[in-house]
């Protein structure tokens, strides 16, 4: 009898220990950190500068200038699509709103959608979208502006895929990732955005995110 | 001993339970008919439930619930079930808007590929499921309401 016991504290305690392990695990800081060499007070040294997402600016659904100043001090999540897309992101969009619809009242999260076929998706197409989907600005923005600007912070600042090619069904070819950015602009997670225990964990990132920030 | 018999009874119980619960039919089949006709209906319905899986659940989802006002539900559209021809013509050259016109819904793209014998399948599938009734969806009435959308 008190073996059987011994043995149900252990079990108790390994859960328990799991749990703890869960919690306290911090999200990584993805990307190559850059090594530069610099000169200070007359000697070198190497630095490393890690990877952040660099300068944009783009035009919302409400024609507005977005850059990464609108996302001050806010986290937010970064997603790529096009409106007239048959094949990953009515799954996208469906994924991404149940993520707006959780952090709706949270002011320090905020969604951004860039479109890779801007000569379509125009400010007045975005703004449709955005209403027939049901969701507003400042929360999730769709951006729009120069494709090759668009594209290059696709590929080189949140590392997916993002171009034209006229075999993919619509007409491009892009990922349906969704890239998890903090404070300091830095890529913090990865994830499928067509699946939705990828978008629950993504969730759970974002909480996590958060409380990293309030300690 | 006496433990043993009550846990395997309750064993039994769940076991037993569980496999007298039926899920409501999804797709519903309309009962005077002869058995040829049954057969068709029951092929049709199966087949079109393959390729509504494949060609119309990203937008429409497996629930035929569509998803906010983005993609229109497919339950209960009474414009839908009155007349399914429009909706062929839909399936084969999806909605044809200008590129000015963006106050609208989104456009729904053509699939050229599908066949009448595949569109009515998948016509037979949405018209007699998730509670919609509106009976047999056959290839020739494809094929009229294509001749008529294309002329028009």
């Amino acid at each position: 009898m008190m073996r059987r016991h011994i043995e149900i504290g252990c079990l108790f305690l390994l859960l328990g220990a799991c749990q703890e392990i869960k919690t306290n695990f911090e999200l990584p800081i993805l990307g190559r950190t850059e090594i530069v060499t610099k000169e200070v007070n007359g000697i070198l040294i190497k630095d490393t500068i890690p990877h952040r997402i660099a300068d944009f600016s783009f035009i919302n659904q409400d024609s507005a200038v977005i850059t990464n100043a609108s996302f001050k001090d806010k986290i937010y999540v970064a997603d790529f699509f096009f409106i007239n897309c048959p094949s990953i992101c009515p799954e996208m969009s469906k994924q991404l709103y149940r993520v707006y619809e959780k952090f709706l009242e949270n002011e320090n999260i905020g969604l951004l959608s860039h479109t890779i076929d801007p000569s379509y998706d125009t400010v007045a197409a975005l703004a449709n979208y955005a209403r027939l989907l049901g969701v507003s600005s400042p929360k999730w923005e769709f951006v729009t502006g120069d494709k090759d600007q668009i594209y290059d912070i696709g590929e080189t600042s949140y590392m997916v895929v993002a171009n034209e090619d006229e075999n993919a069904p619509g007409g491009f070819i892009h990922s349906g990732a969704f890239l998890l950015i903090d404070k300091e602009r830095q890529v913090r997670g990865v994830y499928d955005g067509t699946i939705a225990s990828q978008v629950d964990l993504l969730m759970k990132d974002i909480n996590r995110l958060l409380s990293s920030y309030e300690q | 001993m006496s433990n043993n018999r009550l846990f395997l009874f309750f064993f039994l119980f769940l076991v037993l339970s569980c496999n007298s619960y039926q899920k409501p039919a999804e797709s519903h089949l309309p009962k005077n008919l002869d058995e040829a006709s049954k057969m068709k209906y029951a092929q049709y319905l199966i087949q079109g439930k393959i390729l509504y899986n494949t060609n119309c659940t990203h937008c429409h989802q497996n629930s035929g619930e569509g998803f906010r006002k983005l993609y229109p539900a497919l339950i209960g559209s009474a414009a839908l079930m009155d007349d399914m021809g429009p909706a062929a013509c839909l399936i084969k050259y999806g909605t044809q808007t200008s590129r000015k016109a963006s106050n609208q819904n989104i456009v729904m793209p053509a699939q050229t590929e599908l066949s009448n014998l595949e569109i009515a399948e998948i016509l037979t599938y949405i018209g007699n499921s998730w509670g919609n009734q509106s009976g047999f969806i056959s290839v020739s009435k494809v094929a009229k309401s294509l001749v008529d959308c294309a002329t028009h």
